[in-house]
This record gives C-alpha cells, sequence and structure tokens, in this order.
C-alpha cells in the first residue's frame, strides 16, 4: 500500500525537471526584471542583506554593483544604492545592455543588515543583474544572505 | 551445527522482537536536531522523522515556517501587535532547504512572492521505515537581532506534516499523517487537541533564535522572550505540496 502512495509521489513530480528561475534571493549574483509592463516609473526592488562571518572572518564591507541586461533607452537608467546605519552609497550603470556591470560601490558597516535598493529614472521594463558580497577588511568573501522585501 | 544455527535463529527472533516493541513504544515527535541556533551564526539542521504512521512508512513531509507578515507574535506571553521584525531584523528567508537525496529524491522550497523560502518539502523516491528515523537537512542562516530591541531570544513554532499516504483532506488519519502542527490554528492541518496542553503549541517543533549581541541597559539583565506562531491563513496557503503550480498533497 506505501510502495502505492510513493509511487504516486514519484509520478506527479519527476515529470518535468525543475524550473531554474532567475532568482533574487538566493545567489549573490542575480537577476530580475523591474516594470514588466513598462509604466512604472518608481519600481523599487528592496531586500536586506545580511553579512556575517561565516568562517572566513568579520565582514568589514558589502561591495555591490548593478548590470542593466536590457537594450539602450535614452533616459532610462538602472540605479542602485546601499545603507547602513548613517552610512550609504550610490551606482549607476551607464550604458544600458552593453555587458557591464556598473562602478561597484561599497559600504563599510561590519557584520549586520545592510539595505539595498535598484531603481530607475523613468518607465520602462529593466531587466537586470545585481551583484552583493560582504567582504572581510582582506578582501575575502565572507557570509552574505538576503531577504527581499519589496519588489514592485 | 544445527543447535547453534536454530539458538541464534532464536536470539535474532527476540532480537527483533525486542526491536519492534521498542519503535512502537518510543514514539518521537518530528523535532529538529538543533532546536536553538545563535544570533549571527549559520547552522546546518535537521527535520528529524521520528516515527511513521502507525505501520505504514512516510512517504513525504511538508515544512512551514511562521512568515512574520500576519503571524503571532507574543513577548513574555503578551499579545504583541507589531512585526517579528522589531526583533528580527532580517527575518523572511532565514531557512533555506539542503538538497539530499538521502531519505527522499524529490524536494523544493515553499516560496513567497519575492522568492523567499517560507517552508519546504521532501517526498518520493524511497519510503521512509515506519520503526526508522529520518534526517532532512536544511539550513538556518545567521538571524540579525535588533539592536535597540529587548529580546534575548525569539521562539518559532515550525509546523509539519509527515505523510504516510496521499489522501484529501478528508482523508487525514493517524495512519495517513502525521501531524506536527498547532491544535487551535482551526485548520484543517491542526493536531488532535490535547487537553494537557491548553496553548496548542506542544505539537509543532522549535527553532529558538539565542541573542549574542547586547541587551541595550534599559532592557534589564535577562531582556524579553519572544515567540512567533504562523497564522491559519499562512498554514492553509503553504502546507500543501505544491509542484509546479500543481497540488500533490493533500490530493485537491
Amino acid at each position: 500500500m506505501c510502495k502505492i502512495y510513493s509511487k504516486q509521489f514519484i509520478s506527479m513530480t519527476a515529470f518535468t525537471t525543475l524550473v531554474s528561475l532567475a532568482s533574487f534571493s538566493h545567489a549573490h549574483d542575480a537577476g530580475a526584471t523591474m516594470d514588466p509592463d513598462g509604466t512604472v516609473a518608481k519600481f523599487t526592488g528592496y531586500a536586506s542583506v545580511t553579512c556575517f562571518d561565516d568562517g572566513n572572518g568579520a565582514a568589514d564591507h558589502l561591495a555591490v554593483s548593478v548590470k542593466d541586461t536590457s537594450p539602450p533607452v535614452p533616459g532610462l537608467l538602472v540605479n542602485m544604492q546601499v545603507i547602513k546605519g548613517s552610512r550609504a552609497a550610490n551606482t549607476t550603470d551607464p550604458v544600458s545592455g552593453d555587458g557591464s556591470f556598473s562602478p561597484e560601490i561599497t559600504v563599510q558597516g561590519g557584520n549586520g543588515v545592510y539595505q539595498i535598493l535598484v531603481n530607475k529614472t523613468n518607465a520602462g521594463a529593466r531587466s537586470f543583474q545585481v551583484s552583493y558580497h560582504c567582504m572581510t577588511s582582506t578582501n575575502a568573501h565572507t557570509g552574505t544572505d538576503i531577504t527581499v522585501n519589496q519588489f514592485e | 551445527m544445527q543447535k547453534n544455527f536454530k539458538l541464534k535463529l532464536a536470539a535474532a527472533t527476540v532480537f527483533t522482537t525486542t526491536v519492534a516493541f521498542m519503535s512502537t513504544s518510543l514514539l518521537a515527535h518530528t523535532r529538529l536536531e538543533v532546536p536553538e541556533v545563535t544570533e549571527g551564526v549559520r547552522t546546518s539542521n535537521n527535520l528529524v522523522i521520528g516515527h511513521g504512521c502507525g505501520e505504514n512508512d512516510v512517504i513525504g513531509t511538508s515544512v512551514v515556517f511562521p512568515d512574520g507578515v500576519d503571524s503571532t507574535v507574543t513577548v513574555d506571553g503578551a499579545a504583541y501587535t507589531g512585526k517579528i521584525t522589531d526583533f528580527i531584523e532580517n527575518w523572511g528567508n532565514l531557512n533555506q532547504k539542503i538538497y539530499s537525496t538521502a531519505v527522499f529524491t524529490f524536494q523544493e522550497e515553499k516560496e513567497d512572492d519575492k522568492e523567499n523560502v517560507l517552508g519546504f518539502w521532501a517526498g518520493g523516491g524511497n519510503s521512509l521505515p515506519h520503526h526508522l528515523a529520518g534526517y532532512i537537512p536544511f539550513r538556518v542562516s545567521a538571524a540579525t537581532f535588533k539592536a535597540d530591541s529587548c529580546a534575548a531570544s525569539v521562539k518559532v513554532y515550525v509546523s509539519i506534516a509527515d505523510i504516510c499516504q496521499i489522501t484529501p483532506i478528508s482523508g487525514f488519519s493517524a495512519e495517513t499523517v502525521n501531524l506536527w502542527t498547532h491544535s487551535n490554528l482551526d485548520t484543517p492541518y491542526d493536531r488532535a487537541d490535547d487537553p494537557a496542553d491548553p496553548s496548542g503549541n506542544s505539537g509543532p517543533a522549535t527553532l529558538t533564535f539565542k541573542r549574542a549581541s547586547a541587551l541595550p541597559a534599559s532592557c534589564g539583565a535577562t531582556g524579553q522572550v519572544v515567540e512567533m506562531r504562523p497564522s491559519a491563513a499562512q498554514i492553509n496557503r503553504d502546507m500543501p505540496i505544491k509542484y509546479n503550480g500543481t497540488q500533490v498533497w493533500p490530493k485537491p
């Protein structure tokens, strides 16, 4: 009897491979599309990145950059900000769709929770990738996790 | 030679009988291998399935962490109207499934609309024999207590269903599913009422985050004890196992 139900489980789950979503909430380099309908100029992605010692050492700073992967549109650029406590920084990908990231920015806030924002200068769909890495004072990668708070 | 064989057989029979008795009399709840974790530390953990449904093997498990959106939060036992993020700053995506086919072949995380992980499921492939324990691995990421909060610890109730037969909700019984859930959320996934547990909290596993950072001086020496339970709406939404949009369990 158990075997029959176990087979049901298999048949329900094995019929296709898992879909690999372009995920904003898992890897340290991740992508998504802002404002897919192209009507929301204020569209903002807002996430919390936690820096901690994963054995490589305590975090010293968070380094981030953003890459706009959509074709260029005049007056439409993607920005990224990072904030912790009383410190903040901003970067913009100056050329959309060229395959290059924006200049990297860092905020030195040690271990703890950093807020990151991704937004754009006008209405219009923008596919993008972000890179976010918690680093030690010797520039070794250390514990990095993310929680997405808003994507609208 | 024949005598030795008979003696061995007799000993084996006694052993089997003893084990069978022990396995049915020492039924353990499904709990976490590491029920307490420390702020700022990422911890490897396991869901430990203690037994099957009577004589039925376990074929899958479904796990839900409170999302902190409409969850019930208490502080020192009193209702709190704010959010869990008033105490754990980065609550929302702290628990990730670790891929393993040691027990079940298939698995996936349960996510909200922003792809934050709210729980996970595992099932299919081999069954977990009803008299053996099974370890389902996951990872608890580093929690950060809000610096100005007085929380000394945050206990989270983790709702679990160990599935032995795929049935509709109407088919739930001691032979088909073990519900390690609250008894008073008023959902179809509630475990049976226990008069000895008026809180309704004895069913779920617990995961307690212990503060490592200093409490503000105004909080006193001991700080506050914070607890979080899921809402009924979340359990109804997140306890079912869905695969590519199709509900696998309970059977619709």
